[in-house]
């Protein structure tokens, strides 16, 4: 037997038919509407839309049940109690912080926290072997640099004529040289020695002594940053002006046109000839 | 004890006034770890160390401003600030939430706890479910009670973002709860 009339379930899937052909379902929009719904803030022609959206379609009026739930449980998980001892662990851990109020100490534990952070990362070794590439450019590869051509020549001198490496280290170093490019010129020269009056000082005493410098120069920085770390901050200050000296006298050992005359120190024996612009003269 | 009284007292270097603070604001930054960080053990340490920022940051805290939303602000960074350091470790994120982990829930009868401890359970299992915008918009306006204006100025957007996000977010939530459990709402007392 025909039915002639259409009963609700009929019509909502007329209407579901009819949205499919037309402007697809109503749900989405009917989401974007159900959290202001649930807390009343919806203008009232929307809220009489959506209600009666409600009325006809199942899923939406679960998921405005769920919200409902969610807007009494989820303001309950703001607070969660610790265990018993985590104040005591708070205030031991804070207790160690030294008063924020000495801004000076916080910088240093900022500093120090920046530190340690910087090296726990992994790619710190590469990033040292950057920066140590980059300050040997600087040094022996860039125009300006003082040292720019020594590694090229003293590469060339040990190339071609080895036995004048072991002569170099007791050609005298003549007074005007204030530079090392230019020593290393002279020593690539020996058959036509400068003019100037020498300095008894070779070469090789000056890098002896500028290493035992650079040694201790390295021994005061540690020694430095230990001290500052242990919060010694005298000690560490002291360890700062001792590397400025350290710095200072291989500045003048190595740069200094006249450097200061130390107690010569016993050299090795070696087999080459000493050859000093007196014996020439 | 008022909290701008606390405040001041800790700054002039009351230990007791510290402890104080802590014990008061202690459950809600914890809350607050576990809901970025969902793991209890994690989520203890991270609230350590948002005291510890609070500690030093409190000569920088402007007594004008509302003390709790500036808690919560240095609680989210430095929430932030741990998932990025795991995510720089390799470590897993988003990894699922323990199917037996007890929840701690502040004091309740024994059923009322049990069932608390599920509805928990249920949330941040749904939670996890979201994306990470979705999910920090529902810790912040939802679960810290944070206002729009708030989050507007702690996530730098605009307050109409604000506002249309914070309410998909808490439709997704509803779907992804009805997803992990068809029943809720009405399981759980609603």
């Amino acid at each position: 037997m025909e039915r002639d009339t259409l009963d609700r379930g009929d019509f909502d899937d007329l209407t579901r038919r009819v949205l499919e052909q037309t402007s697809g379902s109503a749900c989405p929009s009917a989401h974007e509407r159900l959290a202001p719904l649930a807390d009343g803030m919806l203008p009232p022609g929307d809220d009489a839309l959506v209600r009666m959206h409600l009325t006809h379609c199942q899923e939406c009026a679960r998921v405005l049940e769920a919200v409902t739930w969610l807007t009494k449980v989820l303001p309950t998980l703001a607070e969660a109690e610790p265990d018993a001892a985590f104040t005591r662990d708070v205030m031991a851990v804070t207790a160690q912080v030294r008063s924020p109020f000495a801004s000076w100490t916080a910088w240093i534990g900022r500093a120090r926290d920046a530190a340690r952070a910087m090296l726990a990362r992994p790619r710190l070794p590469l990033e040292g072997a950057y920066i140590g590439a980059v300050v040997v450019w600087l040094l022996f590869g860039t125009s300006f640099s003082p040292l720019r051509d020594v590694p090229g020549q003293a590469a060339r001198l040990a190339r071609i004529n080895p036995a004048a490496v072991a002569q170099a280290a007791v050609v005298p170093i003549p007074r005007f040289l204030s530079n090392p490019a230019d020593s290393a010129r002279a020593l690539l020269s020996p058959e036509d020695p400068p003019t100037a009056q020498p300095e008894r000082l070779t070469w090789g005493d000056r890098l002896d002594r500028a290493g035992d410098r650079a040694l201790s120069l390295g021994r005061h920085g540690l020694r430095m940053t230990g001290e500052t770390f242990k919060g010694n901050f005298r000690e560490g200050g002291d360890h700062f002006r001792l590397m400025g000296d350290d710095a200072k006298a291989i500045w003048i050992i190595l740069g200094a046109p006249d450097p200061p005359v130390e107690p010569a120190r016993p050299r090795p024996t070696t087999t080459a000839p000493q050859r000093t612009l007196e014996k020439e003269a | 004890m008022e909290t701008a009284e606390l405040l001041q007292r800790c700054r002039s270097g009351d230990s007791l006034a510290w402890e104080a603070l802590v014990r008061r604001y202690q459950a809600r930054v914890y809350g607050l770890a576990l809901s970025y960080v969902r793991n209890p053990e994690e989520a203890r340490d991270v609230a350590q160390e948002i005291f510890v920022r609070i500690y030093r940051k409190l000569s920088s805290f402007n007594d004008q401003e509302n003390f709790l939303p500036w808690l919560l602000r240095v609680g989210r960074n430095a929430c932030i600030d741990h998932l990025r350091r795991m995510k720089a470790r390799g470590s897993n994120v988003n990894s699922p939430i323990e199917e037996d982990m007890e929840w701690p829930a502040p004091g309740q009868s024994p059923e009322a706890e049990a069932s608390s401890g599920e509805c928990r359970q249920l949330v941040y299992a749904a939670l996890q479910r979201l994306s990470e915008t979705n999910r920090e918009m529902i810790i912040l306006k939802e679960i810290q009670g944070l206002k729009l204006e708030e989050i507007a100025s702690l996530l730098a957007l605009p307050l109409g973002t604000v506002k249309s996000r914070s309410n998909r977010a808490r439709t997704e939530l509803a779907r992804a709860v009805l997803a992990l459990d068809p029943a809720a709402g009405t399981t759980y007392g609603a």
